[in-house]
């Protein structure tokens, strides 16, 4: 039986409160927790305000009945022999659903749960919090109130990660290199799980026959949520064997979809994206592809294309996107074969719409998924299965 | 070494028509551009990656350098054993910006500061009060813009009085010995816009304290970010300012670290002045496309006084408008603007955020 005993209670903000059942080791039947989490989607889907957010139409639409039954059913782990685990999980300062997964997937195999989230969090995090917390009031969400607890608390304060490091026995970090070093530093026999910094690109290949519109559509549903800074979102576009004709076209009607298109790109993100590109070509050397044709060529800028800008580029080195920081720049890059894209350990979604089948580049990278599915969450994710960490 | 056509800096500093100062910005900044091309790595990869004629291209037409990029990178144009100092941004959150300089462009931008504050305070020294402590500009060695600025203008006033203690409060004795002492005559006032309001203005008003100065002139600056929460205009801030003071006028400035020396003044009438060797172009946030006067959009200050690093055309993150050239009310030449404040800072939300 854990009561954390140590911790400061002026420097840790509960949002969901661990309950006298949440230090109870009787497990709750698997039953119960599937009704109960395919419920807490249907409780989303029944918000007004849940259609603001397609990130949370996403995670609710996943998180369904017939998707988890699917899901659990494709997975290989067994999740219904094991004991009762304890996970603490260490969501991204703001962002976005992804620790959601992570933690419904856990409760899911049975396991007690914290998360701890950031006082930076946006508002999608807070509001996914706030309507959990109102679900686990509710009779169907009641099975999770012995396995969910959230916290909120300064990450200077280290000795509550140590502390809740020591209570757990699998550590879940999503946030980046610079956050897992800090965080391993702390308590650094807790076994762990990390999600580090990622970039992402697609490939497309276009001809006279094209379905121009649905192909930029599903572009679009990779590139503008999060304003462009989830790990999985494409940073650059390689063009296999299209011609420039066609790669206008796209571009145009790119332009108009944006013009209907939902999005939280700004005034903000355009001034960013102009000195995203300086600061990768004065790092990197980058050689922009001059597009003015006859006309006297000015310094070096990006193309507008609405709230987003695109430069294409001779050469694209991992480096150069691995400091891309999004905001809705799209570096692009002609190639005649996928094998010139450019892999390392750290390119994880290659999001691909190619004539003929399609074949992966050499090289590493994590996974390859139609375009449109870029930011679709999978089970194994950055090549971790997590319901088989969560359930062994 | 640059050199500058000979006395390019005795040019009157409101003085010199449009067509001529233009012309002569186009000659002096395509050679700047040259020498930090031939001298500045970053800045020549920046000049390669889309090539395009800078040599011969007009100053409006100069790669202007995002202002971040010196938070960034180090963009220098001289070799460190020439460095005589590096500036600092007064920046609060994340990087500062470091601007390297040499001996010669240290006093070529004093030199011009000098000429540009004489043709509003004239040559004549006056006692002066300085809204801040005196340990500001001991502790930061005079490397940040504040203590730059507080440096860079006692030189204009004599009799030097810090209004502040240590502990940035209103020392009230040494402002009414101040005031006994000189309030009858020419005196020159000068802080940082929300120290002068929040530790001077306010603190004086608290206290139920006015002054009555016959001659005083108040010259601010450093933006005006932190007092737009509290919904502070230009306008409430003057009528405070003779309320609590008496006779002031009162000159807001803008300048940034990155172009020390080259500060725009406030005039009469309001509007922020070029001085010859600068100039103010607005840029569209979308395309940075040059924008018309009268319409709002990213504002590029461009100045011929850097030459240890590629500051000689810089894109700021401040939204302004320029309203015209040679025709403000006040009398003097150059171009004239407003600056409104600046662009909000997009919000990192990506997976890759660190935890804080």
């Amino acid at each position: 039986m854990i009561h954390f005993v140590n911790l400061n209670q002026a420097q840790v903000d509960w949002h969901i409160q661990p309950s006298n059942r949440f230090f109870e080791e009787a497990p709750v039947s698997h039953e119960d927790i599937f009704d109960s989490v395919s419920g807490f989607s249907a409780y989303l889907f029944k918000q007004v305000e849940s259609k603001q957010y397609p990130e949370i139409v996403s995670l609710a639409f996943w998180f369904r009945h017939a998707h988890l039954k699917q899901v659990l059913g494709e997975s290989k782990s067994d999740i219904s022999q094991k004991n009762v685990n304890r996970v603490f999980h260490i969501a991204p300062a703001n962002v976005d659903t992804v620790f959601m997964y992570s933690l419904l997937l856990s409760v899911l195999c049975g396991n007690k749960n914290i998360v701890r989230i950031s006082q930076r969090s946006g508002d999608v995090t807070k509001f996914l919090v706030a309507h959990l917390s109102q679900y686990m009031r509710s009779p169907k969400g009641a099975a999770l109130v012995s396995l969910i607890s959230v916290i909120e608390y300064d990450a200077q304060h280290q000795h509550v990660t140590e502390q809740l490091s020591h209570w757990c026995g699998l550590r879940v970090v999503w946030g980046g290199d610079s956050a897992i070093a800090s965080v391993s530093k702390i308590a650094p026999k807790t076994p762990q799980i990390c999600f580090p910094d990622r970039y992402s690109v697609a490939v497309l290949q276009l001809d006279n026959e094209s379905n121009v519109a649905s192909i930029a559509n599903a572009f679009l549903a990779d590139l503008l949520p999060f304003t462009q800074q989830a790990c999985s979102s494409p940073k650059a576009l390689y063009w296999l064997n299209t011609s420039n004709i066609n790669q206008e076209k796209f571009w145009q009607q790119i332009e108009l979809s944006l013009a209907s298109a939902t999005h939280q790109f700004g005034i903000s993100h355009k001034v960013e994206q102009h000195l995203l590109l300086q600061r990768l070509i004065s790092s990197f050397g980058i050689a922009l592809v001059d597009g003015s044709g006859n006309k006297l060529a000015t310094f070096a800028r990006p193309m507008n294309i609405g709230p987003i800008a695109r430069c294409k580029v001779k050469t694209l080195t991992p480096n150069v996107l691995a400091n891309h920081s999004g905001y809705g720049l799209v570096i692009e890059k002609e190639i005649e074969s996928v094998d010139e894209i450019d892999c390392s350990s750290k390119l994880q979604t290659i999001s691909y719409r190619t004539l003929n089948e399609w074949h992966s580049p050499r090289g590493e990278f994590k996974r390859a998924v139609p375009m449109g599915k870029a930011l679709e969450f999978a089970p194994v994710w950055d090549g971790v299965d997590l319901l088989q960490s969560f359930s062994q | 070494m640059f050199s500058y056509p000979p006395e390019l800096f005795d040019l009157p500093v409101y003085g010199l028509p449009s067509t001529q100062k233009q012309a002569m910005l186009n000659r002096v900044m395509s050679q700047l551009s040259q020498h930090h091309y031939q001298h500045c790595e970053a800045y020549r990869r920046l000049l390669d990656s889309r090539p395009f004629d800078f040599a011969s291209a007009a100053h409006t037409e100069q790669f202007p350098v995002a202002a971040r990029l010196f938070k960034d990178l180090a963009l220098t144009s001289i070799q460190s054993n020439d460095v005589f100092r590096q500036m600092r941004s007064s920046g609060t959150s994340g990087q500062a910006s470091k601007i390297t300089l040499d001996g010669e462009s240290a006093k070529r931008q004093s030199q011009v500061l000098v000429k540009i504050l004489q043709s509003w305070l004239g040559k004549q020294r006056r006692p002066m009060l300085l809204i801040d402590a005196p340990s500001t500009v001991k502790k930061a060695g005079a490397m940040t813009a504040r203590a730059a600025g507080l440096q860079g203008l006692s030189f204009f006033g004599r009799h030097h009085c810090y209004a502040l203690n240590e502990n940035m409060e209103l020392d009230i004795e040494k402002v009414r010995d101040f005031f006994s002492k000189y309030g009858k005559q020419p005196v020159l006032i000068f802080g940082f816009t929300f120290i002068v309001w929040q530790t001077f203005i306010q603190a004086l008003a608290q206290l139920n304290i006015n002054f009555d100065f016959a001659d005083a002139i108040l010259i601010h600056g450093g933006g005006w970010k932190k007092m737009q929460d509290q919904a502070v205009t230009d306008e409430i801030f003057k009528a405070s300012i003779y309320k609590t003071l008496g006779n002031v006028s009162v000159h807001d400035y803008y300048g940034m670290v990155e172009q020390t020396g080259t500060i725009y003044m406030q005039c009469e009438k309001g509007f922020l002045h070029t001085p010859v060797w600068s100039d103010v172009l607005i840029r569209s946030p979308q395309d940075l496309s040059l924008l018309e006067h009268g319409e709002a959009g990213l504002i590029q200050v461009n100045s011929v006084l850097p030459t240890s690093y590629p500051g000689h055309c810089i894109l700021t993150e401040d939204l302004g408008t320029v309203f015209g050239e040679d025709d403000c009310e006040c009398g003097r030449l150059g171009k004239y603007f407003k600056v409104h404040g600046r662009v909000p800072k997009a919000q990192v939300k990506g997976c890759s955020d660190t935890f804080r």
